[in-house]
């Protein structure tokens, strides 16, 4: 992929060409979201012809996007208004309906085959939960799952929101954690369709924490989490 | 050649047409996109997993479509 390690990226990130199924971590750190979705599917692409997965991180300057299931009534503010504060619509091809993507979020997208752990979407879902679920208990953090919605909560509170992409069961799209989010702008949209409160860590902890720290904990539980659950095929 | 909604996972009996990537009468080859579907939280892009025409699609966009049901017919090209 075109990034590289930079000053200041991940400690212990990996970038090397593999071919035995280990994974490339790449930190892109604040890129634009078309950016972003170009080089994903480049990488599941890669995937596609045998690569290894990828684990890209990253945050996202303010954009609202929305999935197959959005409803455009579920932004809140009209289109000039939008327009006026440099916040772009984005349509795109995961699942879900309207969420918002922000600096201080982190946006976790894992490119993997599938066939190498289950070819199940209610299973992959439930993994990409519980990296969210993992990685907030670092912060101790409580979450919780809500029955027949997905995505990770703080009591009544959203604090993760989830959308994937499968192509030939390799994964795009991911993960989108309030870390130190303006929780203002989710009054922009009604989130995933629903009448919910936002939460972030920020908000939660009472201060903003270092996003660096939290990517580096947020690789380490997808690579365990991911490593769990697969195996490799000669 | 019918392409039909695999198994998508375990609970999952159905899933929406979210978005045709062919036409009728379109070209397709093994790996030419065919049609998004999505369930809940996940979308699923089926590949033609052929070289042929489209000759039907028996789904639109909106519709549900059952797990083993047929999704398109491909007329394959020798």
């Amino acid at each position: 992929m075109g990034a590289s390690r930079r000053e200041g990226g991940l400690c212990g990130i990996m970038t090397e060409k593999n071919r035995d199924n280990q994974w490339t971590v790449e930190d892109w750190d604040v890129i634009d979201y078309n950016e972003a979705y170009a080089r994903q599917k480049a990488a599941v692409q890669g995937v596609l012809s045998g690569h290894g997965p990828y684990l890209f991180l990253c945050e996202h300057p303010p954009v609202i996007t929305l999935g197959r299931l959005a409803e455009s009534r579920h932004i809140l503010i009209s289109a000039d208004a939008l327009k006026q504060r440099g916040i772009p619509v984005v349509a795109i091809d995961r699942g879900g309906d309207v969420t918002l993507h922000a600096p201080g979020q982190l946006v976790v997208y894992p490119i993997l085959n599938l066939k190498n752990y289950r070819r199940d979407l209610r299973w992959y879902l439930d993994k990409l939960e519980q990296v969210a679920i993992d990685l907030l208990k670092d912060f101790d953090i409580l979450t919780c799952r809500l029955p027949g919605r997905t995505g990770v909560w703080v009591e009544s509170k959203k604090i993760v929101s989830i959308g994937v992409g499968v192509k030939q069961w390799v994964t795009f799209h991911g993960l989108a954690i309030n870390i130190n989010t303006a929780l203002p702008l989710f009054n922009l949209i009604k989130p995933c369709g629903l009448d919910v409160l936002m939460t972030s860590v920020q908000q939660v902890q009472g201060a903003a924490v270092d996003m660096l720290d939290v990517k580096r904990l947020c690789q380490r539980h997808c690579l365990r989490i991911f490593a769990a659950g697969g195996h490799r095929i000669s | 050649m019918k392409i039909v909604l695999p198994q998508l996972g375990e609970g999952i009996d159905r899933a929406e047409v979210a978005f045709w990537h062919v036409k009728v009468g379109d070209a397709v080859g093994p790996h030419t996109d065919l049609v998004e579907m999505v369930t809940d939280k996940a979308t699923f892009i089926i590949p033609a997993d052929c070289a042929g025409v489209v000759k039907n699609v028996y789904a639109r966009v909106g519709e549900s479509v059952l797990v083993g049901a047929p999704l398109a017919q491909i007329e394959l090209v020798e």
